[in-house]
């Protein structure tokens, strides 16, 4: 219709072309003529478009129907492993508080691995970790703290430093694994004291557990630590009452607390290994099982779980 | 270390409940382990025979009636002798546990029910005697629990006492503890002694040939003693901490090694050659059989304590079994020392024999508090086997203790602790832990630890000493100031995230194994290792499975993979970033992260209705182009050429950078393959990440963009079988003038009308020029060219 009247060969538009040929007068109402009729023709058709533009959304949007219970297509999701998802929020609790990242070799020497962590050969302590030998004298790392010594062989206090990773010992059972990760903390600088252990290690386990955890620091023994702490948190499962639905809460066993984290002043014995003087600085460390960690926060009983690499397992978390 | 709370009392008044006691050992660094109930008996009470009569039907039984006040009145049938009307004896109600483990039942015997038991002192578990009833004091309390009439109920606390605490593994070590964390007197026990000539020095010599492993070395003597069986009491007691009775000998030198903390040993006078003991270095000797009938080689460095002839004993180990204490028995020789804890701790970690005695000896014991052990022991001899103990001790101790005097300032004990103590308060505190505190003036003391406690040798003990008797709770948690310094971590950290952040989105899980694996993995998985090295083994592995540490992420991998296959997963794409080990040979071990993936099963799903496929070649190689692209190395080349011999030597790539290996990709070779239960095939990958690391990836910088529109012409070669796609983008890259902006493969093609042998490749190619638009001519004449030079360059022909 529109190209019958309106067209560039239109029956209208032939009109408004054949004006020309008109007489003076005609021309003048003959052309205010087919203006008005052309407006007409066009307003009319333009409602009729919008109308019928109106009508196929309005019939699409009744009509049309996509099942959207279907699936979508999938786009592959991978998950970091739930350890190394815990390992990240601990170092971005202690990055948040100033502490950089470092690491060191599993391959140890006893050196780095005890003599210089005041463990000297024949001490009773050594026999708190079963180590593994490999060839050459040289043992599989028992704990982080190496990379405590290998820092501070390095650089000068002051220190704020987290050393995460992967040490072993000669255990296997359903809360031990052979290969397991630990995190390693200390900070060095004039003037650190007790109370600044306290300190930092409440403010990362109420960041790390909820800000109800409380905090129990005991007396403690490790050979590169004085005064050395045992830190227990309050237990995650019963809050620390020690019983859960009217019973013996399985997780703290009834004692309402967990052993979370070892740590201590470190001792002027590991500062003389590092030629720093301990008359000018103290400091603080720290260690803790990642496992152990996560096995509270998930509510994981048997650590194998995390090892097994099992998908149905590593999805979930 | 196991603490008898009745045991504990003679030593010290203890004033706390079980249950307070052990929250105040705990908080002073004394953990409980368990709390255990012992010597009670329950549903035992004390009973008294009020009527007794004969068993209608049986002649040998008895019918008794025993009161047991508010617990009632039971008809108990009995057959044992001697049962009369007011004995006070034991009773057993239903539901009472035996020695043996049975429980009491209430049974009907020739139509009489007996509602109880009365017992004898075997079916109580006190002795030996079944023939007859036990019988009770006469005035105990009918209806008394039997633990309270016999005195025997005991609470056994297990304290977990660290290695520094060798003071703490004894009954008098935890009494000083609680006397110290109470603020309570120790209640001292003087051994008394009845000594009879002669001189025990008369009957014995003692040598120490060693002082260097033996500070000091105590005898005594005991004569005319009678091997026998020990008293209840001390039975009890020594089972209530986990030591078994064997006669009163040995019992006696085991209650005072509980008591006392001192290891003693007994040997028999009359074995012992020469009378005349020397404690020396084994050196010649070359064994020695123990007590428990083993024979063990000797080191020429052991410590042993020899006769004239032989060693008769391994010192602070293990006696000898020449020399032991048996029932013929007359006169004991009876041994209290001080050994040098490192020399005890070599000898028995080499044999493998740990004892009550090895520990405490690696712990160190009181040098001070051996000739009083040897003396309370000589005590209980001669109450207990009836032995005269002869005059006086020998005793060897070349150089005598001598008090260290430590400087304490407290100012540093509140510096380091955060604290405000007065000085007075640290003198305090640690004068009750026996310490002798002289003021120095100036808030400086001489401290002077008692002999006890060699782990007091510096100033940082005794802080620790004092912040434990304040309470690490009342030490109030600080920040601490430091300056406002960005964290620095290594540069790999976030590198190391990112790669594991690219991988994670491409679909893959993350997996974490354990770093240990089987010599037949890494035999037939050498991963990244350069040809010539060698596994790293671990000397001591706790399983042949687990023997060394891995040469190639893959090794865990596989081993997860199947894991999973077995679970009925079908589709697994998992990656790790995991370390792996090699040696040269060297002390020194090459130490590397590797990332690692596999795929396998089906391709992550496609859509509804869209045909499922299985992982590819190029779903691997597409993870790792992901992950390059994703760190901006662009020039990262695949070659078929040295393929690592696990791998499918015509389905695998090598990763090579500028020359040089930096991983591979591929599937795993049938032989590898075959060693797994796997049916279908499985894509690998490996990268080594410390060579990713430690090229310079390219700053990331502004590039201006082209206002210029992009001209893209397809283009479709026909080449050999064996020609390699990558060989049209080396070209293309060669030939800047081309002005070619980017290269697409989008098809090969085999079949007709292509001859057979041959494929068609077909490239979607973009073309831009910087400055200009360009032409329909100009780009014609640019696809002209490029064509040209790919057919006499490659020797591809253009597809008509």
């Amino acid at each position: 219709m529109r190209l019958r009247y309106l067209g560039k060969k239109g029956e209208l538009t032939a009109i408004l072309r054949g004006m020309r040929e008109l007489p003076e007068a005609e021309r003048r109402a003959t052309g205010e003529l087919a203006n008005v009729v052309k407006q007409a023709l066009e307003d009319a058709l333009r409602d009729a478009r919008e109308r019928h533009e109106a009508e196929r959304v309005a019939r699409s949007l009744a009509e049309e129907r996509l099942d959207v219970t279907m699936p979508g297509r999938r786009i592959p999701l991978g998950r970091f492993h739930v350890l190394a998802q815990v390992m990240e929020e601990a170092i971005e609790i202690f990055r948040g508080m100033g502490f950089s990242v470092e690491e060191g070799p599993e391959v140890e020497d006893d050196y780095h691995n005890f003599e210089a962590l005041n463990l000297p050969a024949d001490h009773p302590a050594r026999d708190m970790q079963d180590t593994f030998f490999v060839a050459g004298g040289r043992l599989l790392r028992t704990h982080t703290s190496p990379v405590q010594i290998r820092v501070m062989e390095r650089q000068c206090p002051p220190l704020r430093v987290i050393a995460p990773g992967a040490v072993y010992r000669r255990d296997d059972d359903v809360t031990h694994s052979p290969m397991f990760h630990q995190m390693e903390g200390f900070l060095v600088d004039e003037g650190v004291t007790f109370g600044d252990l306290k300190g930092v290690l409440g403010e990362f386990c109420r960041r790390m557990f909820g800000a109800e955890t409380r905090l129990r620091f005991r007396p403690s023994f490790f050979p590169f630590t004085e005064p050395s702490a045992e830190v227990d948190i309050s237990c995650v499962l019963c809050g620390g009452s020690g019983f859960r639905d009217g019973g013996p809460c399985r997780v703290c066993k009834t004692s309402g607390w967990l052993e979370i984290l070892g740590s201590g002043m470190i001792d002027p014995e590991v500062f003389r290994f590092v030629g720093t003087d301990s008359e000018r600085y103290s400091g603080f460390a720290f260690g803790m099982g990642i496992e152990r960690v996560a096995m509270l926060k998930l509510g994981i009983g048997d650590i194998r779980l995390l090892w097994e690499n099992d998908l149905r397992f590593l999805r979930q978390l | 270390m196991k603490v008898s709370l009745g045991w504990l009392e003679e030593l010290v008044a203890v004033e706390l409940s079980p249950e307070e006691l052990v929250e105040r050992l705990t908080m002073a660094g004394l953990p409980v382990d368990a709390i255990e109930r012992h010597g009670t008996f329950s549903g035992i009470v004390a009973g008294e025979i009020v009527a007794l009569e004969p068993h209608p039907n049986a002649d040998r039984l008895s019918l008794c009636t025993i009161d047991a006040a508010s617990r009632g009145r039971l008809r108990v049938i009995s057959g044992a002798p001697g049962l009369a009307v007011g004995q006070r004896v034991p009773l057993a109600f239903p539901g009472a546990r035996l020695a043996d483990g049975s429980a009491v039942e209430a049974v009907e015997i020739r139509g009489v029910t007996s509602e109880g038991a009365v017992l004898s002192e075997k079916e109580i578990g006190l002795s030996e005697v079944a023939s007859t009833v036990m019988r009770l004091a006469p005035d105990a309390p009918a209806g008394s629990d039997l633990a309270d009439v016999l005195g025997t109920a005991d609470t056994v606390l297990d304290v977990d006492v660290t290695p520094n605490r060798g003071d703490c593994l004894s009954i008098l070590g935890i009494a000083r503890e609680i006397a110290a964390i109470t603020g309570t007197r120790l209640r001292p026990k003087r051994a008394r002694l009845a000594e009879t000539a002669p001189p025990t020095g008369d009957r014995i010599a003692v040598a120490i040939e060693a002082p260097d492993l033996c500070r000091r070395y105590v005898a005594r003597v005991i004569a005319g003693i009678r091997v026998a069986g020990s008293p209840r009491w001390m039975r009890l007691r020594l089972e209530a901490l986990g030591v078994r009775s064997i006669n009163n000998v040995v019992d006696v030198t085991n209650y005072v090694m509980l008591e006392r903390g001192q290891p003693l040993h007994a040997f028999d006078l009359d074995r012992v050659s020469g009378a005349r003991l020397v404690v020396r270095r084994a050196g010649a000797d070359r064994t020695i059989r123990t007590l428990d009938g083993v024979e063990h080689a000797l080191d020429p460095d052991d410590l042993v304590i020899a006769d004239a002839e032989r060693p008769v004993a391994l010192a602070g180990v293990m006696g000898g079994a020449d020399s032991a204490v048996g029932d013929a028995t007359r006169d004991v020789l009876l041994e209290a020392a001080h050994f040098l804890p490192a020399a005890v701790r070599r000898t028995s970690r080499r044999l493998g024999l740990r004892s009550e005695a090895s520990y405490r000896f690696e712990r160190s014991v009181d040098v001070e508090g051996v000739p009083s052990a040897a003396d309370r022991a000589a005590e209980l001899f001669a109450r207990l086997a009836g032995g005269r103990v002869l005059a006086g001790h020998v005793d060897v101790y070349p150089e005598p203790w001598r008090p260290v005097e430590v400087s304490v300032r407290a100012t540093r004990v509140n510096a380091l602790l955060g604290t405000g103590l007065a000085p007075g308060e640290i003198a305090h505190s640690l004068r009750r832990l026996n310490v002798r505190v002289a003021t120095g003036g100036r808030g400086v003391f001489a401290c002077t630890p008692p002999s006890y406690r060699g782990d007091l040798a510096r100033e940082a003990d005794f802080v620790e000493e004092v912040a434990r008797l304040y309470g690490y709770g009342a030490i109030a948690e600080t920040l601490p100031r430091a300056a406002l310094r960005a964290p620095v971590d290594s540069g790999l950290r976030l590198l190391l995230r990112r790669v594991r952040e690219l991988l994670v989105g491409a679909g893959a899980i993350e997996m974490i194994n354990q770093r240990f694996t089987s010599s037949d993995w890494n035999r037939r998985i050498r991963g990244l290792a350069p040809p010539g090295c060698g596994p790293v083994a671990i000397v001591n592995p706790m399983s042949s499975e687990a023997s060394e540490l891995p040469l190639s992420v893959l090794s865990g991998l596989m081993v997860a993979l199947q894991h999973n296959v077995r679970q009925g997963e079908g589709s697994v794409r998992a990656f790790e970033v995991g370390r792996v080990f090699w040696t040269t040979g060297q002390p020194e071990c090459e130490e590397r992260r590797v990332i690692g993936g596999v795929l396998y099963g089906r391709a992550p799903a496609a859509g509804v209705g869209e045909d499922p496929r299985e992982e590819s070649f190029e779903d691997a190689k597409g993870v790792l182009e992901r992950l390059f692209e994703g760190l901006r190395l662009s020039d990262v080349r695949w070659t078929a050429e040295t393929i690592p011999p696990f791998l499918h030597p015509g389905k695998s790539a090598s990763v090579v950078r500028a020359g040089d290996r930096l991983g591979h990709v591929g599937a795993l070779h049938p032989d590898v393959q075959a060693a797994t239960d796997l049916e279908r095939p499985v894509w690998a990958f490996e990268v080594d990440f410390e060579k990713l690391a430690s090229y310079a990836l390219p700053p990331v910088a502004f590039r201006p963009l082209t206002r210029y529109p992009l001209v893209v012409r397809d283009l479709a070669v026909v080449a050999e079988e064996s020609f390699q796609a990558q060989g049209v983008l080396d070209m293309i890259a060669a030939h800047p003038e081309l002005l070619v902006e980017s290269v697409e493969l989008f098809d090969v093609y085999r079949g007709a009308p292509i001859a057979s042998g041959k494929k068609s490749l077909a490239y979607s190619i973009a073309y831009r020029a910087g400055d200009r638009t360009l032409t329909d001519d100009e780009v014609n004449a640019l696809h002209r060219r490029l064509t040209e030079t790919l057919v006499s360059g490659l020797g591809v022909e253009p597809r008509a």
